[in-house]
């Protein structure tokens, strides 16, 4: 397919109008110079996220329903997503360090939790930077069969990139609010996306034909993930709970 | 096809954008701070401030501590208070900014032996957002409404490059 050419150009091109874009409508529209470095580390951080999840769903999606149009381009496009969400995650990664957290000098004075996550944050970056750089069909062509396996650490880092932003992000404290609520349909749609490939790939591979088992499991999982947000609401997860009681001994205090 | 997942999956993750630890240094102390709601306070609405103060030298203790937030707005300071009511290093407080438009929250620590830690000032730039409920917004639209404009903004880029990868396939 001729068009097939531009794909990937494509999606980088989309992704660097997209970052200069909100570049220059938060630095233009937000008065506060604090303020705007809080809203572009949050945009850059939500647009790797985004990316990520889109690299992620391709697979199990066109598993799942085969039929869907857009295949090839997308099987074509998925290695440029993944690159693009490397960059954005990079991006975040610098503004919320060396802008929010004074760099270097200031890790010595973060908490202990926010340690953790850092450490788990840096992780996720390492694991996509090594899958950005063995992206190339160079690469591909010399890694083989393990490429693909390689590969799969995309959804290690995709599940310690969430954990990131349950812990820190500070809409993430109530199980009810809109980033739980957005954040959970679409990882539950994954996970179901992955049970019905996971079902078509015993179907094909085994004997026993399609019991229904991957959706089955993948649909409990999704049950035991929204009992778990629900009843630990107040379990202290996310880092912004401890600002709650801070708030209540203020109150009791004065 | 993938532009419209794109739309789809930045829209609700927009939704899901984390506000942030502001973090600042004096020399050996340093300072966390967070700002509720969004990192941008609304005028008449009750704001929540959480700060949290370390040492790097461990000498730092908040019952010897004459630790104060002031708050000021353009140069006049209009508020002053203790931090630490409980003995905890962090704290957390409300605030009612009176109007909108740009204040400056100065954390101060002075050792009331006057010697067991190093004395500190450490400023924040606040932006107010003005009440859009009780009175005409002198506001940028640009910036209250900036989830809007991104989407937009996506759907506009999403729209082009569906109507070039149209041509591209020859379909009218």
């Amino acid at each position: 397919m001729p068009g097939m050419r531009y794909v990937r150009a494509s999606v980088f091109l989309f992704a660097a109008i997209l970052c200069g874009a909100l570049y220059v409508i938060v630095r233009a529209g937000i008065p506060s110079e604090e303020l705007q470095e809080i809203r572009l580390a949050e945009l850059y951080g939500a647009l790797s996220l985004a990316f990520l999840y889109v690299a992620m769903a391709v697979s199990p999606l066109y598993s799942a329903f085969p039929g869907l149009p857009g295949r090839t381009t997308l099987n074509r496009a998925r290695r440029a997503i993944g690159i693009c969400a490397f960059c954005f995650g990079l991006l975040h990664t610098w503004m919320a360090f060396f802008d929010l957290l004074a760099g270097w000098e200031g890790m010595a004075f973060l908490p202990d939790r926010y340690w953790h996550d850092l450490v788990r944050s840096a992780a996720a970056l390492g694991v996509l930077f090594v899958l950005a750089a063995t992206s190339s069909d160079w690469a591909v062509a010399r890694l083989g069969r393990r490429w693909k396996w390689l590969h799969r650490l995309l959804y290690v880092a995709g599940a310690i990139v969430l954990l990131h932003a349950a812990v820190l992000g500070s809409h993430f404290v109530s199980p009810t609010s809109a980033a739980w609520i957005a954040t959970f349909v679409l990882v539950a749609v994954l996970i179901v996306l992955e049970g019905m490939r996971l079902d078509r790939w015993m179907a094909s591979s085994s004997s026993v034909g399609n019991l229904g088992a991957g959706l089955a499991l993948s649909l409990f999982g999704v049950a035991a993930a929204a009992a778990l947000i629900f009843f630990g609401e107040n379990s202290g997860f996310n880092i912004h709970s401890t600002h709650a009681i801070s708030y209540g001994a203020a109150a009791k205090g004065r | 096809m993938l532009m419209r997942f794109f739309v789809l999956v930045a829209f609700a993750l927009l939704s899901a954008t984390a506000s942030s630890h502001l973090l600042k240094i004096d020399r050996d102390i340093g300072v966390l701070i967070h700002v509720d709601p969004n990192d941008a306070p609304v005028a008449r609405e009750k704001a929540a401030l959480f700060i949290e103060i370390k040492d790097r030298s461990n000498r730092f203790a908040p019952e010897r501590c004459d630790c104060r937030l002031a708050i000021s707005a353009q140069g006049k300071q209009i508020f002053s208070d203790k931090i630490f009511t409980q003995g905890r290093q962090s704290s957390g407080s409300f605030f009612l900014f009176p109007e909108a438009g740009m204040y400056r929250l100065d954390v101060v620590g002075t050792p009331l032996d006057g010697t067991s830690f190093q004395a500190f000032r450490i400023p924040f730039d606040i932006r107010v957002e003005p009440n859009e409920s009780s009175q005409g917004s002198g506001e940028s639209t640009l910036t209250r409404y900036w989830p809007v404009w991104m989407v937009l903004l996506l759907a506009v880029i999403a729209f082009i490059f569906a109507v070039l990868s149209r041509k591209k396939r020859g379909r009218p």
